[in-house]
């Protein structure tokens, strides 16, 4: 996968010096904060992953024609943690044992866009591409020594997956070379044969159009 | 933007995944005890499973590997009693065609439950089913009160012939045998055990080209200091203990029992309760995390009341409690 980030990164950084001179806009970068809303399948009481947590987004995209764009995205989501206990009669007393499940998100998107003429103030846009996401899991248990006489230190998981990405976005210029923007960004997450899901990021940020 | 691109790059490389460090499994890493001996549901058991219980019907295997996958069990360890047994290894065929007809994931290993070689040697030389005449572990060529055959010819070989490499679970590319306890009241020269599980590994690899990958009960270490194992697991001990994790060679085995009620049993044995599946969820959450195996006992494990397979008393708590941690904790 990491080869595969490389030659995109490669192909995203040819196009991003390879920009059409003639249009309004040859490129832009942008940054702002998105809202992580993370889904994974399972019963009620098994979706410890799923988090609503704000992230930020980084990214720039060059204008390969007019109206289409190629560029790269990042956004770093904050830590979840999800904490589950389980009552359980050990010799005959009452224990409890907490289990803390905590996740974070990172994800860097190769997006391709389609966008409105850029002779009006407001410009949409529409992107589909590939998110490189790396899925780190940390799951802490305590429990009274009865249960657990020496606690293990946490155990961590890392997963990394490519899976694909779709957004949209509109940008409202306020002024030659700034702009707001509304964004949402979908990919789904699939990490092995067992957990799997989906990430909704709505987020607002400012983008700098050169 | 050179720089941004830069930079996006570096986040991705240093997002490495851990895995690599680990051992490394052809399947996940939870499993569970297997047996397949019934012709009907034994009196003792107090759940009656929703699947039909007899054996020598092909509804059985599939009804079972089909629980087993819906669990996300990545294995089963079959439970093997040996040559002239009603758990003979080479009887495990239905149990390939079940995996076949269901997917093909599910991996198996050998557990070789290693009082069936003492009763299958008393058996033979003394026409009793006791375990009270000992194995002697010295004596492999079998001139007297032992023999590497009782633990190969008729036990791994006949598993190993049967269940085609590709049906084996693997670590590191070997195939996993576990061993179940031993003991001084059932082995004479236990210190030779390392001696034994060398001459296993040699015939083995002679004959199937392959190295297991062998995880005995501690209790052999204690036995046998000079044993060198892959791993070590720790069989539960009702009520003392019902979940275990025992780290060493760099591999974790966990063992969980969902409960426990074999007061039929000689002797008679502690009752565990579930607890309505709390106690098994609360071994998982102790062992599992740390685990690189997770060895369940057991899937269908009526005679002992030991069993989470689909029930009429508790449907599919207990499958779902499994499925939960095998995604959640992989």
């Amino acid at each position: 996968m990491i080869r595969f980030i490389r030659c995109a990164s490669l192909v995203l950084t040819i196009s991003l010096f390879c920009t059409e001179r003639a249009a309004a806009q040859s490129a832009y970068i942008q940054g702002g904060i998105v809202m992580d809303a993370r889904r994974f399948s399972g019963q009620p009481d098994d979706r410890v992953f799923d988090a609503n947590v704000s992230s930020m987004m980084i990214g720039g995209a060059g204008f390969v024609t007019a109206l289409i764009s190629a560029g790269l995205e990042l956004d770093a989501g904050r830590e979840s943690e999800v904490a589950q206990t389980t009552a359980v009669t050990i010799a005959g007393r009452p224990e409890v044992v907490t289990t803390t499940y905590s996740s974070r998100r990172r994800s860097v998107s190769a997006l391709f866009g389609i966008h409105s003429s850029a002779a009006h103030a407001v410009r949409a846009g529409v992107y589909a591409g590939l998110a490189f996401t790396a899925f780190h899991q940390r799951i802490a248990t305590a429990a009274p020594p009865i249960v657990l006489s020496a606690p293990p230190p946490p155990t961590e998981f890392a997963h990394l997956a490519a899976t694909p990405i779709v957004g949209v976005d509109v940008a409202v210029s306020i002024s030659r070379h700034l702009a707001l923007v509304g964004a949402v960004r979908a990919q789904s997450l699939s990490f092995g044969s067992e957990l799997s899901g989906f990430s909704v990021r709505p987020g607002a940020a400012a983008r700098v159009m050169f | 933007m050179r720089a941004l691109t830069i930079l996006i790059i570096a986040v991705a490389l240093l997002s490495g995944d851990r895995a690599g460090a680990q051992s490394v499994r052809n399947a996940g890493k939870y499993g569970a005890m297997f047996s397949w001996w019934y012709e009907s549901l034994p009196p003792q058991t107090h759940d009656t499973p929703t699947i039909e219980w007899d054996a020598r019907t092909p509804a059985w295997w599939n009804g079972v590997v089909r629980q087993a996958i819906y669990a996300h069990l990545g294995w089963i360890a079959a439970a093997s009693w040996g040559q002239n047994t009603a758990a003979d290894p080479a009887m495990l065929d239905p149990l390939l065609r079940a995996i076949d007809a269901n997917g093909g994931g599910l991996k198996i290993a050998l557990f070789d439950d290693t009082t069936s070689e003492v009763l299958r040697k008393n058996m033979e030389r003394h026409g009793t089913w006791t375990l009270s005449l000992r194995f002697d572990l010295a004596d492999l060529d079998g001139r007297g009160e032992g023999g590497l055959r009782y633990f190969y010819e008729e036990q791994w070989k006949r598993y190993f012939a049967t269940v085609p490499d590709r049906y084996r679970l693997k670590i590191n590319d070997r195939p996993v045998v576990f061993m179940w306890h031993g003991g001084f009241e059932w082995y004479a020269n236990p210190s030779a055990f390392h001696s034994l599980i060398e001459a296993l590994r040699a015939a083995t690899r002679r004959d199937f080209g392959v190295d297991p990958f062998v995880i005995p009960e501690e209790s052999w270490f204690r036995l046998d200091p000079s044993l060198r194992p892959d791993a070590l697991y720790d069989w539960f001990d009702p009520p003392r203990t019902t979940w275990t994790s025992t780290n060493f060679g760099g591999v974790t085995v966990g063992h969980v029992i969902p409960g426990f009620n074999c007061t039929t049993c000689d002797p008679p044995s502690a009752v565990v309760g579930r607890q309505n599946g709390e106690l098994l969820r609360a071994g998982l959450d102790v062992v599992a995390p740390r685990a690189d195996l997770v060895l369940l006992e057991g899937l269908v494990n009526v005679d002992e009341n030991a069993e989470f397979v689909e029930t009429l008393t508790w449907g599919r708590t207990y499958l779902d409690i499994v499925r939960s941690f095998a995604t959640l904790v992989p």
